[in-house]
């Protein structure tokens, strides 16, 4: 059983999370009454919890001040959450390509500064697929990101790098390293790293200004990345004609 | 309304400014052009919004010069007020004002601060007696924050022993010098302005406190300091002081006027306006201890002087007393320009709106700030100091009754703000039982002080209080005048930073 309060007092946290969702379905200019109305709070607890919502912009005011709309604030949880689509027109160009090679080709997007697999090889499925976005250093996506990214925005944790294999880049002057190599060569591997026994390539798709938003991987068995590498130019094409598609 | 000249290829349109409909009743969700446009938008952190409210106030200065008010407005001596005791009253009600602005500043990014929240609140006739309430505070205090500027330079350099052929022409010219650095830092940007005022204040604080300690490092008190707590049961003088001493807090409202160019505003506003007379507070308490202390000990004629606590130093050493004093000058700078920069914004606001001439409604095109309201204010500002000076009235009388009056406009401002309170959020569907409670507390306690000034005014023959009235009648009257021939106009009063689509999510795409 999950602790409950006696009463719905100001429990903080997921009452918030019930008014932005609240917001979400009433639309914008959803007001405090109708929110108190729908949650059955004390309407001191939902303004002061509203205030703080708009404060850190989460929530916004309408021009008259009565109604809410959902802040800006909350792009960032809604882009890294919501599962990016693929349009059709992108699917049958990937599927085309994919039935012209023996390994798997997954699209991976980068959203917020995070991996989201967009469209993944029904024939070949991922073999970590929940693995591959948490640790962005260990595959051959994530370390497209990271070089795209650069330091800034750099999405690692600061913690020690996770060793997934005993092949995983463990070592961050080591990754800083071959992140650079991955920027000046425009294209990302990864042997063993992620899994043992697989190897990936990615290549970016850029969007019309230059910058990376998605990657097309090749993945196959460790032991036949060379043959993995034969499909290269391929793919790099594939690439500037799925980027108009996504983006 | 928008007219677009027309521009060459490759040239950004540039807009005509012209905001006569912009739209401050809320008729769309969002609208789609804001009314403040022009001003840098959401881009100051917390320190420079802080950093105005403590600017405004000006604690170092007020420090200095306000427990000084406070006794010679009275009887010095025995039956002289308790300061400690005086500037806790005044502390708890500045307290109450702050708690009163703060539910209308997490609600709305202020640009003119009172003014506009009045508008929402009472209404937009009532509106125009705050701004102009406010804006006679702002200017009166920036005005006799230049003339303090003028005296405390001229009298670091007399502490310095620097022969001065003509002190009162060195004052005028100083005057001169920091006004036109004052609007030369306010166009430039709030950022610079604000960083500046919190650096100087800030270490004129650090100046003041330092030398105090040094001071009774080296004149060991006679009186204990038992004594400074010792009520002494006179009620008349207590009140009379608390009028003084809320003077000292005025201004700690002022980061109302940067809702819009706030990075965050709803926090750091409220934030800012709750801390600042909490802060400052206790700084005035210690001070109060201490020149309590320091001037039941000093003789008479220093007690009694516009520059007591620098008086009583350049008894131990000049070089403390011109420290002190440029730490107090600098102060009082930093406290001219947050006022005029909080008066530019309400004056900006009103021309926007067109209750004030439009021109002061424009910005500067690349600095993002109310430049036109600040060059148009500041020559003003600058001159009445300059006429004090000129007219040979003492210096001190000059401060004594420029602050004063600029008390006025500002109390004035903060009855009127507060009883909005409730009703502004009554009008958006919000009112609680307390904010009821809160704001007729603040409204009773308010007026009180504001009766017990005029009243104690009159009674001396001070015609103080009835050029604040003038002040309040003209505004009624004008307030009247466009409700008759201009009710589009009084319509759009209280236009402040609305909601943008950039706000709403999605708003900026996420890389």
């Amino acid at each position: 059983m999950t602790y409950r309060p006696g009463n719905p007092g100001p429990s903080t946290a997921s009452n918030s999370l019930r008014i932005l969702e609240i917001v979400a379905r009433f639309g914008t200019g959803t007001t405090a009454k109708e929110i108190t109305d729908a949650l059955q709070m004390p309407p001191a607890t939902a303004y002061r919890m509203l205030n703080a919502l708009v404060g850190d912009e989460y929530l916004a005011r309408t021009s008259d001040l009565r109604g809410f709309a959902l802040g800006h604030a909350l792009s960032g949880l809604i882009t890294a959450a919501t599962p990016p689509t693929v349009p059709t027109a992108a699917r049958i160009l990937i599927e085309e390509f994919r039935s012209g090679n023996r390994f798997a080709v997954h699209l991976i997007m980068f959203r917020n500064a995070s991996l989201r697999i967009a469209d993944e090889d029904p024939d070949y499925p991922l073999q970590s697929p929940f693995e591959m976005p948490r640790y962005p250093h260990a595959s051959a996506a994530g370390k497209l990101m990271l070089a795209e990214l650069g330091h800034s925005a750099s999405p690692l944790p600061g913690g020690p790098l996770m060793k997934l294999t005993q092949h995983t880049i463990t070592d961050r002057g080591q990754l800083e390293e071959q992140l650079a190599e991955i920027r000046f060569k425009g294209e990302a591997s990864e042997i063993n790293e992620l899994a043992q026994g697989s190897a990936s390539l990615a290549l970016p798709v850029r969007l019309s200004d230059g910058s990376v938003g998605a990657a097309l991987c090749l993945s196959g068995p460790a032991e036949r990345f060379t043959a993995i590498c034969e499909h290269t130019e391929a793919a790099r094409e594939l690439t500037s004609r799925l980027a108009p598609f996504l983006f | 309304m928008t007219t677009c000249v027309p521009h060459k290829q490759g040239e950004p349109a540039r807009r005509r400014e012209s905001w006569f409909l912009v739209s401050a009743r809320g008729d769309r969700f969002i609208t789609p052009r804001s009314p403040v446009e022009g001003l840098s938008r959401r881009k100051l952190s917390f320190l420079p919004v802080f950093a105005q409210a403590v600017a405004a106030v000006a604690p170092a200065g007020a420090m200095a010069v306000i427990p000084a008010l406070v006794f010679p407005a009275l009887v010095f001596g025995s039956t002289g007020p308790n300061l400690v005791l005086t500037f806790g009253a005044a502390m708890a009600v500045m307290v109450l004002v702050s708690f009163c602005l703060r539910p209308m500043a997490k609600r709305m990014a202020a640009v003119s601060g009172l003014y506009s929240y009045t508008a929402k609140g009472l209404g937009q006739r009532t509106a125009i007696t705050v701004g102009w309430s406010a804006m006679f505070g702002y200017g009166l205090v920036a005005m006799a924050s230049l003339l303090a500027v003028g005296t405390y330079v001229v009298q670091l350099l007399i502490n310095l022993r620097v022969a001065i052929p003509d002190p009162r022409l060195l004052a005028i010219l100083v005057i001169l010098a920091a006004a036109a650095a004052a609007c030369r830092l306010m166009v430039r940007g709030i950022q610079i302005s604000a960083l500046v005022t919190f650096s100087v204040e800030s270490i004129s604080i650090g100046v003041l406190a330092v030398l105090m300690i040094v001071y009774f490092a080296f004149n060991a008190p006679k009186v204990s300091f038992a004594s400074v707590f010792v009520w002494n049961g006179n009620f008349d003088s207590l009140s009379i002081g608390i009028v003084v001493a809320v003077s000292a807090f005025v201004g700690f409202e002022s980061p109302t006027t940067l809702g819009g160019e706030a990075y965050r505003p709803f926090v750091s506003v409220p934030r800012a306006i709750t801390w600042t007379p909490i802060v400052t507070g206790v700084l005035f308490l210690l001070a109060a201890t201490v020149e309590d202390v320091a001037l039941n000990d000093a003789p008479l004629n220093i007690a009694a002087s516009s520059t007591p606590l620098s008086d009583l130093f350049s008894q131990t050493s000049p070089v403390f007393a011109a420290v002190l004093d440029l730490g107090i000058a600098a102060s009082w700078f930093a406290c001219a320009i947050a006022s005029v920069n909080a008066l530019a914004r309400i004056f900006f606001c009103m021309g926007r709106e067109g209750v004030a001439p439009r021109i002061v409604g424009r910005t500067h095109p690349s600095f993002r700030t109310p430049s036109m309201a600040i060059m148009v204010v500041m020559p003003v500002v600058a001159i009445v100091p300059i006429a004090v000076i000129i007219s040979g009235a003492s210096p001190e009388q000059g401060l004594v009754n420029l602050f004063t009056l600029g008390a006025y406009g500002y109390l004035g401002a903060y009855v009127l703000a507060s009883a909005s309170m409730p009703f502004f959020l009554r009008r958006i569907g919000e009112d609680t039982y307390a904010s009821w409670i809160l704001g007729a507390a603040t409204f009773l306690v308010l007026g009180a002080v504001l009766w017990q000034a005029a009243s104690v005014s009159i009674h001396t023959g001070n015609p103080q209080t009835f050029v604040y009235g003038g002040v309040l009648i003209a505004s009624v009257l004008y307030a009247m005048f466009l409700r008759l021939r201009l009710p589009e106009r009084l319509a759009s009063v209280g236009i402040y930073d609305e909601t943008r689509e950039i706000d709403l999510f999605p708003g900026k795409p996420v890389p």
